[in-house]
């Protein structure tokens, strides 16, 4: 009795397992939703600036803590996409997603919201997006799931961040789109200073596998005209080039700023992957006390950050080395608290994705 | 007694062996390896004499999701792509982890029809700064090559999407070449009855 009752339990067993192995099968077409999508990260890092102490020569945005283990944000997203209609919203709480990233508005409050926008299909090849979005200017991005590199450029951090506004986007083919948007007159707050004046376009081109490249413009008499080339070639498995390129010219002759930044990477493995970053950036301002990262007027610096990719899963490891030059001792100090051309740093952060 | 109890306990192990071996069988098996080693759904089944290929492929763009261009072909037949998404469990909800693209081609001869959906690529999709999810490049790796990228369980995962996504399209080509009439006069699910005759 006992044998055949084992019998029949490891038949049952294994009729179960048949049955399974042909419902997890479903199959999942293109537009099915897995319903609300929620998605994050979290991180957190530790820096070292060789000038010692409490110094933080290096005013990129941030990982800018030093000797500190120091925390990023959580960063929560919600986005649900409905047929054609979608909706994305997502808060960030902690110095790189508040006070670091979002500035406060009118009544003192960014309310935390990194993205907030509705958008709408009109067509297959058409359009619609309204609401507070991440910027499309610029190769790197707020969010650290985003970026090779912890530390940010030159270039990112005197950019916009975030823009406000209405967009509309066609994608002629699969190889080229072209965006045209009015934004609200301030970069990175929800509401406008005075109105929606400022122009933003964006054409996309995929002009062979493997190869994206973006030309932005973000034009408008308050926040100032920004022109930038942005970049990346999958050139083959292991080897990818990015390239950003840009120029800011500040309103009212308020002066500016120019760079470019080239970011090779190789992936040695399917776990870790080498990048460096290799920046140049110009205070195209002639004179005056303008200063961008501390970079005074006239001044150029030069920054070469290498910088690792440890992948365990939803989990990256990320350590870096950065060294800046600058042409003049103005914008570093060393450790003794002389005026320096120099600064470098290094930096341990993990980044959990989900 | 001591004997049959091991003996039991060794069919009980060989069966679970068997089922988790069996686990991993699932809707890949739909697939096979053609000429150029490339991952293929296949199949061959009776066609009506003069077949309708554009209205063929008409019906076929709106009835799947994912497919970017099918058309009719000067030979009488149908040629196309698409892409269907992978999802993954996330955290707590579903994300897109990457799409499938393929090919696809419909043949008619002899009364009979040859589906192909072959050469699928796939590409991995990471969130961009929009909060969401995009294709990392437009490089996509063949299927085939996958395996010396991504776990054996992510594996398994896509070729099941694969298999189960070309057994969709083939049922969908089957029920249209099988009554045209009827699928193009009545929306899928909609009878028509007639309520005076009883």
């Amino acid at each position: 009795m006992k044998k055949k009752f084992l019998l029949a339990g490891a038949l049952l067993f294994a009729s179960a397992y048949f049955a399974q192995a042909q419902d997890t099968t479903k199959a999942t077409p293109a537009s099915a939703d897995p319903g609300l999508t929620i998605f994050g990260s979290v991180d957190t890092y530790y820096k070292y600036d060789f000038a010692g102490r409490k110094n933080a020569n290096i005013a990129t945005s941030f990982g800018s803590e030093p000797n500190s283990v120091s925390i990023g944000m959580v960063d929560l997203g919600v986005k649900k996409k409905y047929n054609k209609a979608l909706f994305v919203g997502e808060v960030s709480f902690g110095p790189r997603g508040q006070e670091q990233s979002l500035l406060p508005g009118k009544t003192g409050d960014s309310y935390h919201v990194q993205n907030l926008y509705v958008g709408y299909d009109v067509t297959d090849k058409f359009n619609v997006t309204a609401g507070y979005m991440g910027t499309f200017v610029g190769y790197e991005v707020i969010s650290p799931v985003g970026n090779f590199n912890y530390s940010t450029s030159y270039l990112f951090t005197n950019g916009p961040f975030q823009n406000a506004g209405l967009k509309l986007t066609y994608a002629f083919t699969d190889k080229v789109s072209l965006m045209a948007g009015i934004f609200n007159d301030s970069w990175n707050v929800y509401e406008s200073n005075r109105d929606v004046s400022t122009f933003g376009a964006q054409l996309m081109v995929a002009p062979v596998k493997g190869w994206t490249a973006y030309v932005n413009l973000l034009s408008g008499t308050f926040s100032g005209t920004e022109i930038d080339l942005t970049t990346a070639y999958q050139i083959t498995d292991k080897f990818k080039l990015g390239l950003n390129a840009a120029t800011f010219s500040a309103p009212n002759d308020g002066g500016g700023f120019s760079g470019a930044a080239l970011y090779p990477q190789y992936a040695v493995s399917n776990a870790v992957t080498f990048g460096l970053r290799g920046e140049y950036f110009k205070n195209k301002t002639k004179s005056g006390a303008t200063k961008y990262s501390n970079i005074i007027a006239g001044d150029d610096v030069k920054a070469f950050t290498l910088t690792a990719n440890i992948k365990a899963g939803p989990l990256t490891v990320i350590p870096e080395v950065r060294l800046d030059n600058a042409k003049s001792d103005a914008s570093f100090l060393k450790s003794s608290g002389a005026a320096s051309k120099s600064a470098g740093q290094f930096l341990l952060a993990a980044v959990y994705a989900f | 007694m001591t004997a049959l109890f091991i003996i039991m306990k060794n069919i009980i192990l060989l069966i679970v062996a068997l089922c988790a071996g069996s686990l991993s069988y699932g809707q890949k098996a739909l697939l096979s390896l053609n000429e150029q080693n490339k991952y293929t759904y296949f199949v061959v089944k009776p066609a009506p004499a003069q077949p309708n290929a554009p209205a063929l492929a008409a019906y076929l763009k709106k009835a799947l999701n994912g497919v970017k261009f099918l058309e009719a072909t000067n030979a009488g037949g149908v040629e196309g792509r698409g892409i269907v998404l992978v999802y993954k469990q996330g955290l707590i909800t579903g994300q897109e982890e990457g799409q499938l693209a393929y090919k696809v081609s419909i043949d008619f001869k002899d009364n009979k029809y040859r589906l192909i959906l072959t050469d699928f690529m796939f590409t991995p999709y990471q969130r961009n700064r929009y909060g969401v999810f995009a294709p990392v490049s437009n490089f996509g790796t063949p299927l085939e090559k996958l395996e010396a990228k991504v776990s054996t369980k992510q594996l398994n995962n896509y070729l099941d999407k694969a298999g189960s996504y070309s057994a969709k399209f083939g049922q969908q080509v089957s029920d249209f070449l099988t009554n045209p009439a009827a699928i193009m006069a009545h929306p899928a699910g909609v009878k028509k009855v007639d309520t005076k005759n009883w």
